[in-house]
């Protein structure tokens, strides 16, 4: 299937530096939180991208929101570079691109009504004229399965899910092409969580809608995504098709978080590859591969040499010497 | 496993007095724990599976929460005819509770070491020399690299993991006979939580300790829990050991609940999910709590709260369609 490619992210960086100030401010070490991280993401679908806090999927996803700017690399949209949009064409990819949040509890603001809530982001689009931003309210609302009247209400009359449903009917105003998703369903209750992905899922084959989703939750991430990629300290391990990773993961890090998310009844807590230690400080990167402090593959090639990110198998990229 | 058990809860009742009414948070939870048994207590938020951890250690905000009914055993004596002295000298010692959150658990502005050695000097007089070795004996046991320089370390100098393990440390510090952990991995990541739970369960089998595992996720559950109870608006709905749990599951809440959890196994088909929301536990509707929301509701479930049935000597269900005979 050849479909056009909606984003692609090359060679991508964020570095934040670290001051220390007493009388001058000095710079005295720098974060890494997004280091080299290349991907594309087709049209109507979806790349969901896991790892621990800390390893810089969230910077990864304010940058394409704009609301970061990268230290170095390129993020192009439609094949158009995003980071010297202005003025009309700033506000068109900031309308196509939208986003939902973890907590609905605090994403939503509280003072205002449901109504004023959906109608900012089309307003700011610059594209509906009033009566129209009151009509597709009303569309919205009944798309993420509210009633029309809801829309005079506030957002702690609605219980966590229906928050979940408002963010996200607030992402679909202005008629958006890629979601960012930043970890939609972990403040959810479990019975609450299925129904928020069926609809996500529902509204994307609606839509031909594109997500990017980022989640700590591999099932989760497995039931959404088309693609996977496994980030670890600033920088993707392993990028492939969903059921290939899940079936056949080669990167040690990617084994060891799915071993330690599978339900496990028959073989209780067997000696699975796991991981040993914390996760290294980003001040503080380790030199060669980023996992060798952790991994039980380490052998002496990784201590010297970052690995580079390759394409193994047609369709699956991993960055690991044992490889 | 023996048949001895080291808890057991009658009839537990625990409400809040609020200005909008009374929340009945615990309404007639019984249970069990044997010596050397993990139960698992599983459900949503506002379940009342937290209430019933606290209840058990008597640590309800106050004076909104009170236990109205009921009786806890430990070791066939009721905790709630414990004076409030008798009860400190309880905590901490003979049934420990790891909490939550390992972010705001720990006194951010006190030591790692003066943290672990206050249970150690209150419980076990121990003072001196001792407590330093005892916390670093502990340390090293809930793996805490370096000791000796964590010892003089303060909170926010370590990771999420760490913080959790030392949690751990202060909760089997004074040797209990029984350990609540509540949704000890929630703030955690994937392999941290895997860590932690690898860690706890071999201090658990090792001592043979008793504890009560508060979680709602299932693969938690199913790597750390012998038995498994669920719970759903202030009730045990379901109990059974965990492996029926996964294989036969009998309430249509506990059936919803592993029908709607995304497998690492399974298809990218549409999920399974519960229709509704949780209901509200200052108007909870008459009858099953969970009638409002299930596919197979008969009249009667919306009358009268159903039963227990057994469905064999160690698996039991609250549920109409599965009660043999209408009372």
């Amino acid at each position: 299937m050849t479909t056009e490619t909606l984003l692609e992210v090359r060679s991508l960086k964020k570095y934040f530096p670290v001051t220390k100030s007493s009388l001058f401010t000095k710079e005295t070490g720098t974060v890494k939180a997004v280091d080299g991280v290349d991907f594309t993401i087709k049209k109507g679908e979806t790349l969901g991208l896991v790892g621990e806090s800390g390893c810089g999927k969230t910077t990864l996803a304010n940058l394409i929101l704009l609301l970061e700017h990268p230290t170095a690399g390129n993020i192009r949209f439609k094949s158009r570079e995003i980071s010297g949009l202005q003025g009309k064409e700033l506000w068109e990819y900031k309308a196509k691109v939208q986003a939902v949040f973890q907590d609905p509890y605090s994403s939503l603001n509280p003072r205002m009504k449901v109504r004023n809530l959906l109608m900012e982001p089309m307003a700011a689009g610059g594209i509906w004229s009033k009566a129209q931003q009151m009509e597709r309210i009303g569309r919205l609302l009944d798309l993420i399965g509210l009633q029309e009247r809801d829309a005079g209400l506030f957002p702690h009359e609605f219980s966590g899910g229906q928050r979940q449903r408002i963010a996200i009917a607030r992402a679909l105003g202005p008629d958006p092409e890629l979601i960012v998703l930043d970890e939609p369903v972990s403040a959810l209750d479990v019975s609450i969580r299925s129904q928020i992905m069926n609809l996500l899922k529902r509204l994307q084959r609606t839509f031909n809608l594109t997500y990017l989703l980022i989640a700590h939750d591999l099932g989760v991430v497995k039931h959404m995504s088309d693609w996977v990629a496994v980030m670890y300290l600033g920088k993707i391990v392993e990028l492939a098709k969903s059921d290939c990773l899940y079936s056949s993961p080669l990167h040690p890090y990617t084994r060891a978080l799915i071993a330690s998310a599978t339900i496990a009844i028959s073989d209780r807590l067997q000696k699975e590859e796991t991981l040993t230690g914390e996760i290294p400080s980003p001040l503080a990167i380790p030199q060669g591969c980023r996992l060798h402090t952790r991994c039980p593959q380490t052998f002496d090639l990784c201590l010297k040499e970052a690995p580079e990110f390759k394409e193994k198998e047609p369709d699956h990229w991993v960055a690991c010497h044992n490889y | 496993m023996n048949n001895q058990n080291l808890l057991e809860i009658k009839n537990l009742k625990t409400q809040f007095h609020t200005r909008r009414g009374i929340v009945k948070a615990v309404d007639g939870v019984s249970f069990s724990v044997g010596v050397g048994e993990v139960l698992g207590i599983v459900g949503e938020s506002g379940s009342g599976k937290s209430i019933t951890c606290l209840s058990i250690l008597r640590l309800l905000p106050q004076p909104a929460g009170r236990i109205v009914e009921g009786e806890i055993l430990l070791n066939g004596d009721n905790l709630l005819q414990k004076s409030e002295k008798e009860m400190r000298r309880y905590r901490g010692s003979r049934i420990a509770l790891i909490p939550q959150d390992p972010m705001s658990s720990l006194n951010p502005v006190f030591t790692i070491g003066d943290q672990m050695a206050t249970p150690l000097r209150y419980h076990l007089g121990l003072s001196g020399r001792q407590v330093s070795e005892k916390v670093e004996r502990l340390l090293t046991q809930v793996n805490i690299p370096s000791p000796k320089e964590r010892y003089k370390q303060y909170p926010h100098q370590m990771s999420g993991g760490m913080r959790q393990r030392i949690l751990g440390g202060i909760g089997i510090s004074c040797d209990p006979v029984l350990l609540i952990a509540d949704e000890p991995t929630t703030a955690l990541d994937v392999i941290s939580q895997d860590q932690f739970i690898r860690l706890l369960k071999a201090i658990q089998v090792e001592r043979r300790l008793s504890m009560i595992w508060v979680t709602h996720d299932m693969s938690v559950v199913s790597k750390v829990c012998d038995r498994v109870a669920v719970m759903y608006a202030g009730r045990i709905v379901e109990t059974a050991p965990v492996d029926i749990l996964f294989n036969r599951p009998a309430h249509p809440y506990t059936i919803g609940l592993m029908r709607s959890i995304p497998e690492l196994n399974t298809g990218r088909e549409e999920l399974f999910s519960i229709a509704g929301q949780p209901p509200d536990l200052l108007n909870l509707p008459p009858g099953c709590q969970f009638a409002p929301r299930c596919e197979d509701m008969k009249p009667i479930c919306q009358e009268k709260y159903p039963p227990v049935t057994m469905l064999d000597d160690r698996h039991s269900v609250y549920c109409w369609l599965k009660a043999d005979h209408d009372h």
